[in-house]
């Protein structure tokens, strides 16, 4: 339910031109972590985030802060990119490969720790593409993207409190995964 | 809740991804479009919500190449090879690109769900379903409610039946282009008839006029320009189509009556040309 302070708050900012620089500033990072960690490739993410800002930039002109905030608004388009990835190459599992860090590769001095840091990586998106759908989508954004639950609900359509509940059980989840893994 | 373990995966992009990027968004097409759209914004601020109002009931019909700029410039730079104006509405057809296909999204217009039960009790004016459809045709549960949520009247209603093998019938119900009727009280043309739309049609399927009811009607033949309702629900539902000028699987018809807009879209293997006029026709 849109509250009446959310219609007057957006009637307001409607009133303000969008500086798309700065939304471009603030939100390649986001949307780039929330494809990661949806996807776990880092040039398939690289990909499905151009894709998004290329067709948010190309209909940008349509944009109204009425109906939703710029990152509302991208994460909206993201979701849609992505499914229509998922739609189009269905087999999209098969092309993910986990991040490799080659191009920095270690000095022998600290090469033990980051050994462990790229396991824990892989161990980290193995759970994650291990997942349902839902509780994938909602943990890329928060830990990905890092939004609020606030902003989840509105990106997805689930209430806060559902958006809460869903991911308070999957971290607690994977995280009695994540410690079995490392007993 | 211990949740630092999940955050090891974010990471900057990479600076040269990022640079392209932006360096790739700063040319055109990307800023093109962007600068047309400021030029409209100071040119016609006084007229932003008319405008707005305008955009939401013309979006709604408007396929592919459709922008809202003055006659003369659209004419300019597109070849209208027909005018077709009837009850108040504008209707310029082009065929500048013959094969037009594919898919679209804005969030400029949003829907809001509901049931066409619903419509009838809400919203008595727009529940004007057929009383005859072709056998075999459902009516959906899921209809769109087009329209700014501050107002307590939509400007349209979509509702759409479905067969079996997913034939697909949708009537979009809008306010009329001439709520106050066509002329003033001298007889001139009211200046408030505004509704204009723009469609690209493919060389072989050239509009015609027909009557539903005694009043004008337009028909696009091989037009399909289908809404997508089948999304999960979100507070904001953007307006996702796909439009193809040559489909020789569907129908476009537009018509006005008693204040009112109807278009009817179809996508189906069965469905004739009479058949939509007789839809259309049972229409109270």
């Amino acid at each position: 339910m849109i509250s009446q302070i959310d219609i007057l708050q957006a009637l307001r900012s409607m009133r303000q031109p969008v500086d798309w620089n700065a939304v471009y500033e603030s939100e390649l990072p986001r949307i780039y972590n929330y494809f990661l960690y949806k996807v776990c490739n880092r040039e398939l993410a690289e990909d499905l985030t151009a894709t998004t800002f290329e067709r948010a930039w190309t209909i940008r002109s349509k944009y109204s802060s009425i109906l939703a905030s710029p990152s509302t608004w991208l994460f909206g388009i993201a979701r849609n990119v992505l499914r229509e990835n998922f739609r189009r190459d269905k087999v999209i599992e098969n092309k993910i490969e986990p991040i490799q860090d080659n191009e920095h590769l270690p000095s022998a001095f600290d090469v033990e720790q980051s050994f462990q840091e790229l396991q824990n990586k892989v161990l980290l998106q193995k759970l994650l593409l291990e997942l349902p759908e839902r509780e994938h989508d909602l943990v890329a954004l928060k830990y990905g993207a890092g939004l609020s639950n606030r902003e989840i609900a509105k990106a997805t359509g689930y209430s806060e409190s559902n958006v809460g509940s869903i991911l308070h059980r999957t971290v607690t989840n994977l995280q009695r995964k994540w410690d079995e893994r490392h007993e | 809740m211990n949740d630092k373990f999940l955050y090891q995966l974010c990471e900057e992009p990479e600076p040269e991804f990022a640079n392209n990027l932006r360096q790739k968004l700063s040319q055109p097409p990307y800023t093109k479009l962007a600068q047309d759209a400021k030029t409209r914004l100071f040119t016609s601020r006084y007229f932003t919500t008319k405008r707005m109002v305008s955009a939401l009931v013309a979006l709604s019909l408007a396929f592919a190449l459709t922008f809202f700029v003055s006659p003369v410039v659209r004419a300019a730079v597109i070849d209208i090879i027909e005018t077709i104006i009837i009850k108040g509405m504008t209707v310029w057809v082009s065929d500048d690109v013959s094969a037009v296909k594919g898919e679209s999204e804005t969030y400029s217009v949003i829907w809001t769900p509901v049931r066409p039960g619903d419509i009838a009790t809400n919203y008595p004016d727009f529940a004007k379903l057929p009383t005859w459809v072709p056998s075999g045709y459902l009516l959906q549960d899921r209809a769109a409610l087009f329209g700014s949520m501050i107002q307590e009247m939509p400007d349209s209603v979509l509702v759409e039946w479905k067969n079996k093998h997913g034939d697909i019938i949708q009537l979009e119900v809008s306010k009329g282009s001439c709520p106050n009727g066509q002329v003033w009280e001298s007889g001139a043309p009211r200046s408030d008839c505004t509704y204009i739309s723009f469609i690209n049609v493919d060389l072989e399927n050239q509009p015609e006029i027909i009557m539903i009811n005694e009043q004008t009607a337009i028909l696009f033949p091989g037009l399909q320009i289908l809404m997508d309702l089948s999304d999960p629900i979100q507070p904001w539902n953007p307006y996702r189509r796909k439009f193809d000028n040559r489909d020789p699987e569907a129908f476009f018809l537009i018509w006005e009556s008693d204040g009112m807009r109807f278009t009817i879209a179809t996508k189906s293997r069965t469905i004739s040309k009479e058949d939509l006029i007789r839809l259309a026709e049972s229409i109270p």
